[in-house]
This record gives C-alpha cells, sequence and structure tokens, in this order.
C-alpha cells in the first residue's frame, strides 16, 4: 500500500479460466478498462486443451460444454471468435456387465425405444420424466439467471427478483408446483426410483446428479444437483455432450479473444498475492513480482476460500468471517486420466464398429450398474479409499474431433468419481498416482477388454493434482460443494450471496458464487451485472 | 463445580462465614472477616492481599505475539515494549467491547515476544482465531499462573520486605521479574483498586509458599487478606468499570442498546484510531465520524442531605449500605429519563455517595444535576446526582 503502482485500471479480475475471462470481457465491453491477470502461461483454467506425451491432446478437466450458457456465447459474440460446438446424436453411453447397455440420446423417443429394451414401463415413462426434468429445471435456470436476495434489509432489486421468481415459479404446472419443494432435496436414488424400475437405467440418469461432488446417489440434495446440471441447457434429462471443436481450451482462447476484443488487457505469468485495501475499500491487487496495480474494483475468479483466506488481509476479513469461510467445504473427489490411443476400443455393448462409433461419441459411463453400485463407490471415497469400482465418466472426443490426434488414433478423457483428496493410508505420491491410473484403465478394461494394450500415453491429475495445476482449494471442480446448504442465497456463504465480498470493490465471479460450478459462464455473468449496478451507483 | 484457587489451602481457614461466592468457577471470598469494612481499610490505610487467581489468564508467544495484541486491542500495540503494561478494552468487529483487562509483555525468551493477556471471560477462541496467518501461540494458563493482588500505602513495604528487592522503580503499569521465597514470580505495578498497589504472578503449584511468605513479610504492617465486597468499593472509588455491571460484553448482550462501544465506558481516552488497523476501528471510527455515540459512562456525586430526607419523611434515620449495589436505576432530567446508574455504593474515605452511570451524551457533562431514583422502605424517590470528573479518588501514591 506504500509504494506507488505501476499501473491502474478500472477493474482488475484475478485468475483467467472461463469465468474470469467472460467477467473481463462483460467489464471491457462495459467501457472498463479492464486487466485479466492469470497465474498459469496458458488461459482457460480448467478448460483446457493439454498435451499428451504422444502428441494428442486431451481436456484438461471439464470435457464437454453444453452447459455454456446461451447468451454468453451469443452477446460475447464467440462463434465470431471461432467457437465451434459440435453436439452428437448420441447423450451418454452405459455399457453394463452383461453386454447390454443402457443409451441416451438426444432425440427423447429414440431413448424411450431403446429403454424398452430393459423394461416397458420404463420405456414408456422416459418422455414424461424428460418433460418433467426440463420443467423444474427451467425454473432453476430463472433463479441462475437471477442475483440471490438479500438475507438481511431488502431493497427494489430483491422485490424485482422476487417478482420474476414469482413468474418463473407460476410457468410449472400445477403439479410441478406443488412437487418442487419436495423433489430439489431429495436423493436422486428415490427421484429416478419414481419413474424408472431398471437399476441400471436409474443409475445411468442419476450420474450427473452426483457428478463432481463428494455426495452419494442416496445423498440427499442430489436431485438438485442433477436439474442444476439441466438447467440452463438443452441436457433434459439425458444431460448435454457438447464439444468444442479443437478442445475445450478452444473455449477458452474464444472467450480470450473476446475479451481482447472488447479491449480487456489480459496477462499470463502474472499472480496475484493479495488485494490491497484501504479504509474497507479495495485498491488493487499485489503481484508475486512485488508489483502493485491499482483499481477500485478487484473481481476474484478464484475460489472462495482462496479469495477471502488468501487474498484479503486478515483484518479486513475479521475473525468471524474468516471461521466461517475457513469452514467452507470443498471436498474434491474427482481425478482425471487422460489416454492416447492407437486405435478405438472395442465396447461389445455398443455393437458393430458403426454403431459402436455412433454410441461412443457420448459421454460413456462406467459403473453405472445401479444406485447401489454408486453409492458403494462413494463409501469408499467417505473414508480415504479409492473404490476398485470407481465411476467414469469417459469421452472419446476424438470420434468428432479428429484434429485432437494429429497423427491418428484416439483420445480418451475420463473424469474417475470418488476419489478422495486425503488418503486415509499415504498421500498422492508417484506410485499412488500410478496406481489409480491403473485401476482406472483396468475398470475400462472391464467393458472395453484390451483397451490397455492400445494406450500409448497416460497422463493421470489427482484431485491433489488438479488443486496445483488449477488452484481449486481441495481439488474441488465446482469451487465449492454443490450441496442445498451452500446454493442460491446461501452460497458461497450467508450474507455474501451477491457477489460482493466484504471489502467494496471486491466481488466473487467464479463457480463459489451462484449459480455454482460447471462451464457455464453464469457466476461471472450475473456478477457483472452486479458491479456495474454498484458503480452506477457510487 | 466451583472449586478452590490456588490459595484456597490458605484462604479458605481464613474466611471465618464462609462467605463464599463464585467467580469463574472458583471460590472467592466476599469478605473475610466480619465487616469487610475493615478491609476496606486494610486496603486504604495499610495493605491488603486480595485473590484475583480466578481472571483468565493467557500467555502469546512467538515472534508475532505483539502483532496479535495490536490485531486485538483499541492502543498501539507497539508501544507495548517488554516490561510495560497496557489496560484496554478490546471490540469484535463493530466496535462493540468484548472485555476489558491487562496485557503485560513479558520479557522475550529465545528470540519469541511473550504476552499475558488478562480477561474477565473465556477468550481464548477470540484469541485463536484472530491469531491466523502469525507466528504465535495462544495458551490458557488460567489454571497454571495464580495471581494476588498486594495493595495498600505499604504495599511496596510488604513486597520489598517479602522479596528482599527494591521495587522504588518500579513504575505504574511497569512489571517486572522478581523472586519471593525462592519463587520465581512476575510483579506488575497494577490493580483494580486505585490506590498504590502490585499484582504478583505465580506459578500456582508453588501459590501455597508464595502466600505464606507475603503474610510472614506482612505480619507487621498489618497485611490483611481483603474478598470481593471490599474490592468493588475501591474500585467504584477509582473509578474502574465492572463488566456486567458498568457495561455488557457484546458476547452476552441481547438487544443492541446492550453493546457498548469504547467511547460509552469511559475508555474512549484509550483508543487510538490513527494506529494501525485494529479489530473494530472502523467502526469505531465511523462513529466518531458520526459524531460519537449517544451515551456516555459519568461519575455522580449523589447528594447525602437528599437521601437522608428520603429517611426522614419516613421517619427512620438514615442508612449508608456498606455494600455497592450492582442493580441498575433510572436516573432523569426534567422528568424524563435519560440513562442508569449502574453502581452505586458509600465510599468511607470521601464520605460521600457515589455511582457509576451511563446517560446521554446531553447530560454528561460535568456538573450537570439530574434526579436518581432513590429507594426507601419500597417508597421511591429521587435525590439530585451530579456529574463529576472520574476517578473520585486518586491519591498520588497511586503513580507516585
Amino acid at each position: 500500500m506504500s509504494s506507488q503502482p505501476s499501473a491502474s485500471f478500472d477493474a482488475i479480475v484475478v485468475g483467467g479460466g472461463h469465468n474470469g475471462l467472460v467477467a473481463g470481457a462483460y467489464l471491457a465491453k462495459a467501457g472498463l478498462r479492464t486487466l485479466v491477470l492469470e497465474k498459469r502461461a496458458t488461459l482457460g483454467g480448467t478448460l483446457e486443451t493439454r498435451p499428451l506425451a504422444d502428441g494428442k491432446c486431451a481436456p484438461g478437466l471439464f470435457h464437454t460444454v453444453g452447459r455454456l450458457r446461451p447468451s454468453v456465447a451469443r452477446e460475447l459474440g464467440l462463434r465470431g471468435h471461432g467457437l465451434k460446438l459440435v453436439a452428437p446424436e448420441v447423450r451418454a453411453f452405459a455399457p453394463q456387465p452383461d453386454g447390454r447397455a443402457v443409451t441416451l440420446w438426444a432425440d427423447a423417443a429414440r431413448t424411450a425405444d431403446e429403454l424398452r429394451a430393459w423394461s416397458r414401463a420404463d420405456g414408456a415413462a422416459w418422455v414424461e420424466f424428460d418433460r418433467h426434468v426440463r420443467a423444474l429445471a427451467a425454473f432453476i435456470a430463472s433463479l441462475n439467471d437471477a442475483t440471490p436476495p438479500a438475507t438481511s434489509g431488502g431493497s427494489v432489486g430483491d422485490a424485482i427478483t422476487g417478482l420474476l421468481l414469482g413468474r418463473a415459479f407460476k410457468k410449472l404446472s400445477k403439479d410441478d408446483a406443488r412437487q418442487l419443494l419436495r423433489i430439489l432435496p431429495m436423493a436422486i436414488a428415490d427421484f429416478v426410483a419414481e419413474s424408472f424400475e431398471s437399476d441400471p437405467v436409474r443409475a445411468a440418469i442419476a450420474m450427473r446428479a452426483v457428478a463432481f461432488t463428494a455426495l452419494g446417489s442416496w445423498s440427499m440434495g442430489t436431485t438438485a444437483a442433477l436439474l442444476a446440471d439441466s438447467a440452463g441447457n438443452d441436457g433434459g434429462a439425458a444431460g448435454q455432450t457438447v464439444y468444442a471443436m479443437g478442445g475445450p481450451g478452444a473455449l477458452a482462447d474464444a472467450l480470450a479473444a473476446a475479451a481482447r476484443g472488447f479491449g480487456a488487457e489480459i496477462r499470463t505469468g502474472a499472480e496475484v498475492l493479495g488485494v490491497t485495501t484501504a479504509d474497507g475499500r479495495v485498491t488493487g491487487v499485489t503481484l508475486a513480482s512485488g508489483e502493485e496495480i491499482a483499481a477500485p474494483i478487484v473481481a476474484s475468479g478464484l475460489d472462495p476460500k482462496r479469495t477471502l483466506l488468501g487474498l484479503l488481509p486478515p483484518l479486513e476479513l475479521g475473525p468471524n468471517l474468516r471461521w466461517r469461510a475457513g469452514n467452507i467445504r470443498q471436498p474434491g473427489r474427482v481425478a482425471r486420466v487422460n489416454l492416447g490411443l492407437s486405435t478405438l476400443p472395442v465396447f461389445p455393448a455398443a455393437g458393430e464398429p458403426e454403431e459402436a462409433s455412433r454410441r461412443l461419441r457420448g459421454r460413456i459411463l462406467v459403473g453405472a450398474t445401479g444406485i447401489d453400485d454408486m453409492e458403494r463407490a462413494f463409501d469408499a471415497s467417505k473414508y480415504g479409499r479409492v473404490s476398485e469400482a470407481l465411476l467414469l465418466e469417459a469421452t472419446i472426443p476424438t470420434l468428432v474431433d479428429p484434429s485432437l490426434a494429429p497423427d491418428g488414433g484416439h483420445v480418451m478423457s475420463v473424469i474417475a468419481q470418488y476419489v478422495p483428496y486425503r488418503l486415509a493410508d499415504g498421500t498422492w505420491d508417484a506410485d499412488a498416482r500410478e496406481a489409480l491410473g491403473d485401476r482406472v484403465v483396468a475398470r475400462l478394461e472391464s467393458v472395453a477388454p484390451g483397451i490397455s494394450a492400445l494406450v500409448t500415453a497416460r497422463e493421470v491429475l489427482t484431485p491433489v493434482d488438479l488443486e496445483a495445476e488449477y488452484g481449486l482449494t481441495g481439488g474441488h471442480p465446482y469451487h465449492q460443494e454443490p450441496s442445498l446448504d451452500a446454493w442460491f442465497a446461501w452460497r458461497p456463504l450467508v450474507g455474501h450471496a451477491r457477489y460482493r465480498m466484504p471489502v467494496a470493490g471486491l466481488y466473487l465471479v467464479g463457480p463459489g458464487a451462484h449459480p455454482g460450478g460447471g462451464v457455464t459462464g453464469a457466476p461471472a455473468q450475473n456478477a457483472v451485472k452486479e458491479i456495474l449496478a454498484d458503480r452506477k451507483r457510487r | 463445580m466451583t472449586v478452590g484457587t490456588a490459595f484456597h489451602p490458605r484462604t479458605a481457614p481464613l474466611n471465618e462465614h464462609l462467605q463464599w461466592r463464585t467467580w469463574s468457577g472458583f471460590f472467592a471470598a466476599s469478605a473475610y472477616h466480619d465487616s469487610h469494612v475493615i478491609e476496606y481499610n486494610a486496603i486504604r490505610e495499610a495493605a491488603a492481599l486480595i485473590d484475583v487467581s480466578p481472571l483468565f489468564k493467557y500467555e502469546f508467544r512467538g515472534p508475532d505475539a505483539v502483532r496479535l495484541v495490536d490485531r486485538l486491542i483499541v492502543r498501539d500495540a507497539t508501544k507495548l515494549t517488554p516490561g510495560r503494561v497496557f489496560y484496554t478494552p478490546w471490540c469484535d468487529e463493530h466496535g462493540k467491547v468484548l472485555d476489558d483487562g491487562t496485557i503485560h509483555r513479558l520479557d522475550d525468551e529465545d528470540g519469541a515476544q511473550v504476552v499475558r493477556w488478562t480477561a474477565a471471560d473465556p477468550q481464548i477462541r477470540w484469541l485463536r482465531m484472530n491469531a491466523h496467518g502469525l507466528d504465535v501461540e495462544v495458551r490458557d494458563v488460567s489454571e497454571s499462573v495464580a495471581a494476588v493482588a498486594l495493595q495498600g500505602p505499604l504495599s511496596r513495604a510488604v513486597l520489598e520486605s517479602a522479596t528482599g528487592a527494591s521495587f522504588a522503580d518500579l513504575r505504574y503499569f511497569r512489571r517486572r521479574r522478581a523472586t519471593l521465597a525462592g519463587i520465581p514470580i512476575d510483579v506488575s505495578r497494577t490493580g483494580y483498586t486505585g490506590d498504590l498497589g502490585y499484582e504478583l504472578w505465580i506459578p500456582a503449584d508453588r501459590a501455597v509458599e508464595a502466600w505464606d511468605a507475603l503474610v510472614a513479610a506482612g505480619e507487621p504492617y498489618r497485611v490483611r487478606p481483603a474478598g470481593m465486597l471490599a474490592l468493588d468499593v475501591v474500585r467504584l472509588e477509582a473509578g474502574l468499570i465492572l463488566i456486567e455491571a458498568d457495561y455488557t460484553s457484546a458476547i452476552h448482550s441481547h438487544i443492541p442498546s446492550q453493546n457498548y462501544s469504547p467511547y460509552e465506558i469511559g475508555l474512549g481516552k484509550l483508543v487510538d484510531l490513527a494506529a494501525g488497523d485494529f479489530i473494530g476501528r472502523r467502526a469505531l471510527v465511523a462513529e466518531m465520524a458520526a459524531g460519537g455515540p449517544p451515551r456516555r459512562l459519568v461519575g455522580l456525586n449523589i447528594e447525602w442531605p437528599e437521601i437522608e430526607a428520603l429517611y426522614a419523611a419516613q421517619g427512620l434515620a438514615p442508612y449508608a449500605p456498606p455494600i455497592v449495589s450492582r442493580t441498575p436505576v433510572p436516573i432523569f432530567a426534567g422528568g424524563r429519563q435519560v440513562g442508569r446508574v449502574t453502581s452505586t455504593g458509600w465510599s468511607p474515605i470521601l464520605k460521600k455517595m457515589l455511582g457509576l452511570a451511563s446517560v446521554g451524551l446531553a447530560h454528561a457533562r460535568t456538573g450537570t444535576r439530574l434526579a436518581m431514583e432513590w429507594t426507601v422502605e419500597a417508597r421511591r424517590g429521587t435525590v439530585a446526582a451530579t456529574v463529576v470528573d472520574l476517578p473520585f479518588f486518586d491519591p498520588p501514591r497511586k503513580r507516585a
């Protein structure tokens, strides 16, 4: 605070992850002199296309981008900046040990047809279930668009929010509206059981409800997580499966290009050590290089714990809020495994080669064999162990985007669910990391025999690696557990859900803020509206 | 369950009428003798031993011990050099007082700063919450450190006799190490009496030996044990506030008006808004920018002749209760209540009825005449009370 800042901006965005880039783009679009600071050499954070050792490229953390909020893509002109999205006709493919599979298609009628092979009743239930999920998710989407109301005080803005929410609620059918409050806190196991009788069908649907969480299929609130995943996109009950051509990093590139196009300055290799303050107001940031940059607005794309405990001077935060922030739950439970493959692996459950290549374009769900199987995989992680029967969500992006394997072959991207951040026995050293990789490949062998012989390159990122690589405290891809107690007006903390952090001028724009995690750009888009509103008020 | 302090083996037999009260879970003598007045006289005329072991005591140790103090207290802790003692309140984030006590900078050990922090209420969670990011260990030493206050005009003579060392150079609110009967102790020139006096900080396992040494050395000076009733009278004379009587800790407040800023309890002069940040500073800056809080602590001289008149009106002889009342009583100006008297009691040395009161700012100026409720034989009346400067009793020997 003593030395003279080297430069000054209207707004500084800390973190060049996708939400940071969205915030930077919107702030610059509004005419603010904006600087985005990224610690890593590349932009996009978890939204990254990483090189594999065999020359192929694979996604960093997220491998599908179908939850990107359409208005973000439109308003930032991402298509003009080279973003090309591809949505295959298949959404999810869940091979079973008996050689059969549950396949969920974009076309609900087609899904219904296939589900009849499992149960006539399940086939008959699909279309109504999909409608039900879409209707409830549409209501969640309208919550997601709004800044949560103040939990104390209350203003004209809150009244308007209430009005909008009331209108969204009225759009629900009488029955859906009556059911909403019952359904949100439900365990996904119970929710799918109300419509389907086949365990593999239930599990294939339920996978998205626990993705990236430390929740099991029998945990309360997982239905809300499923609806949140379907909110604001075309996912419905099957969920979205959309690829960015060139890998997820291409979306980051388009966001960066958009931000620069609006005049934002973006610096990589610039680690922010702290936010500087004076008299309870943000004055700028200090970089690891010692450089100080002044700005009256700092928008943090970092997770809330890192933002509050890491960036703010302790006296600015105060002991009580520090205590509360210290209790924010970030139990990372996913690991990433990327495989370079010499050829397309054979999944017997996917049928003949031509049919198989169609079915394998979606999310391949390994371990979606039954609701209790999912819960058991979760159980092990509660006690710091890695289940032998991990749940995997795999994609083979090269089926739709061969450019990721320029010399031929394929890439498989695997999100391994229920890998604990802290191991009960030992730590995440090289041996543990490779053992995890072996376990994931062995799990894939159970549905794609012979796959291990095809592996030409392998990269394993444990939750601890994800924390180190992407700055995710606890290794949590959503920055904060998406449980109902950390949702809407309670995210990240009661009293601080409106993007404004306790020091004037400091905002949270990452997924630790409403409406939460995933590749949406939504928290940043919402937050910038509040930043601009505050700026007008001053 | 109430337990004895480290001095209990000695104080228990002295407590002739078993007049105990509980202080933070410890037995504390209300009075040892037939009347506490003789104990009061010892404090003001000779010397007295007051067991203050039930105080909460914490020790900070580490390179950032003083930085932690600086985060917490309203004063500039960078001036708390080894050997100094600060009396200070500390606040929550809203600038409301949590507690008040003395903070002692002990001698550095192995390059680490060492601080003794005393408090009326438990503070360990608050202290540790605020130590985030600092290299300091905070320990509760309430039970391992015994404390006895040696107070009164002859206290220095007793202390020097007991330790064989001169304390002429230990100034007011300073401390230093000493040896008492072979026991390493810490002596601070502090107390809750407004008189010449010391507080002795003693390893609890040697408290009884230390007591015996003090009693033996004090015998020629007629040193006496004194209890809480006598202490209450001298602290009122000294204008020293008492938590939960003259103000409520922000921890225990149930309604906004039970929260007090330092400016409302007579401790505003200690607040240093210019010297670095501390918990609550911003709120206090805002409070002062808005003109300061609307109420202040004042001393009252309650007109004795008017009290006499209330007794006379009922055909009774006047009576001055010898015990300080902590029952809050309304106080009026022009027939409207403007505050409350929180501590009321007779000062034997000043021959005056004294009160500590919280009144509206408009009525806080010295010389303002107010009317305080006074009840005789269950009949309410009012008596005149004049705002006077604090402390009521301030002998030069306190600082000499």
